[in-house]
């Protein structure tokens, strides 16, 4: 069973993400959440044992790019999975977020088919 | 080859923005149906009518915007009514018609259809490799948007009306 971090400045999508987690009958046990990149940290700082962080892109004060290569400084992707999800799905976000350390992406609208497949091989 | 020329024409963004809001609506909102015919009343009311001729009269209050910046630059602006706006909300959350909810839920949901409805479009149209920068959604109650727009679609959902727009600050083709 996993803690999740989800880091997405609608509240909406934030809801609707933890309602396919759910639907999905993915191992989660525990949902976190932050409205930005620093927000994501603070959450990340105050709990360490976060097993997976799912974070949008395009958000105010720190975007998922930035968010995804900050906590790269101190948390390698083979120990801390970070999956972007984002209607932002073009190559160059893509090719930019990977290389900044993120394991995976998904772009909205999804289906709990889709988020259970792209994340099934970090929390199964 | 120019770059310029390479850009979607106003009919292609139309069709591909009828195509996103498609796609958004197929796994969020439980009713939609594009409007046979629309006249706009003034600014801020929209009649229209369906394929059996029935009409609808609706104000629109409620807006969200979300701009695009690159070879072409503008907006996509989702305008609704208030109803519309519960209708899109309902739907996002997966929510029964007489669950209550608070102004910031509705106007967070509209914002964020208007965010993947953007998305869409921007990936499939107006930049598949991912150059364009897009803002974040901008609520706001219904006004007269300035620049020129490139075309409206307007859809019936269970209880109200929404009018999905795209407004260009750059001509296209």
């Amino acid at each position: 069973m996993a803690k999740v971090l989800i880091v997405d400045d609608s509240a909406t999508m934030r809801k609707i993400i933890m309602r396919v987690l759910r639907q999905a009958e993915l191992k989660v046990d525990d949902v976190l959440e932050a409205g930005n990149g620093v927000e994501g940290l603070a959450a990340l700082g105050n709990a360490p044992d976060i097993g997976l962080i799912l974070s949008d892109v395009n958000m105010p004060q720190m975007n998922g790019l930035e968010f995804v290569k900050k906590v790269r400084e101190a948390h390698p992707k083979e120990k801390l999975p970070m999956v972007m999800i984002t209607t932002e799905g073009g190559e160059a976000m893509v090719q930019q977020a990977m290389s900044n350390g993120a394991n995976g992406y998904v772009t909205k609208p999804f289906t709990p088919e889709s988020i259970r497949t792209a994340l099934a091989g970090f929390i199964g | 080859m120019t770059q310029q020329s390479n850009l979607p024409s106003r009919e292609e963004l139309l069709d591909v923005l009828r195509e996103s809001v498609s796609e958004v609506f197929s796994s969020t909102v439980t009713q939609f149906k594009q409007a046979a015919e629309v006249h706009e009343e003034s600014d801020t009311s929209l009649a229209i009518a369906d394929d059996s001729g029935k009409r609808l009269t609706a104000a629109i209050d409620l807006e969200a915007a979300v701009s695009f910046e690159g070879e072409i630059t503008g907006s996509v602006v989702v305008r609704c009514s208030a109803q519309g706006a519960m209708d899109i909300a309902r739907g996002l959350l997966m929510l029964d018609a007489e669950t209550s909810l608070a102004v910031q839920e509705v106007e967070d949901a509209l914002g964020e259809c208007a965010n993947m409805v953007s998305g869409v479009l921007k990936r499939r149209a107006l930049d598949p490799k991912g150059t364009f920068k897009l803002g974040l959604p901008e609520i706001r109650h219904a006004h007269k948007v300035s620049g020129e727009r490139g075309g409206m679609l307007v859809y019936q959902l269970s209880e109200g009306v929404v009018s999905m727009e795209l407004w260009l600050d750059t001509p296209t083709k």
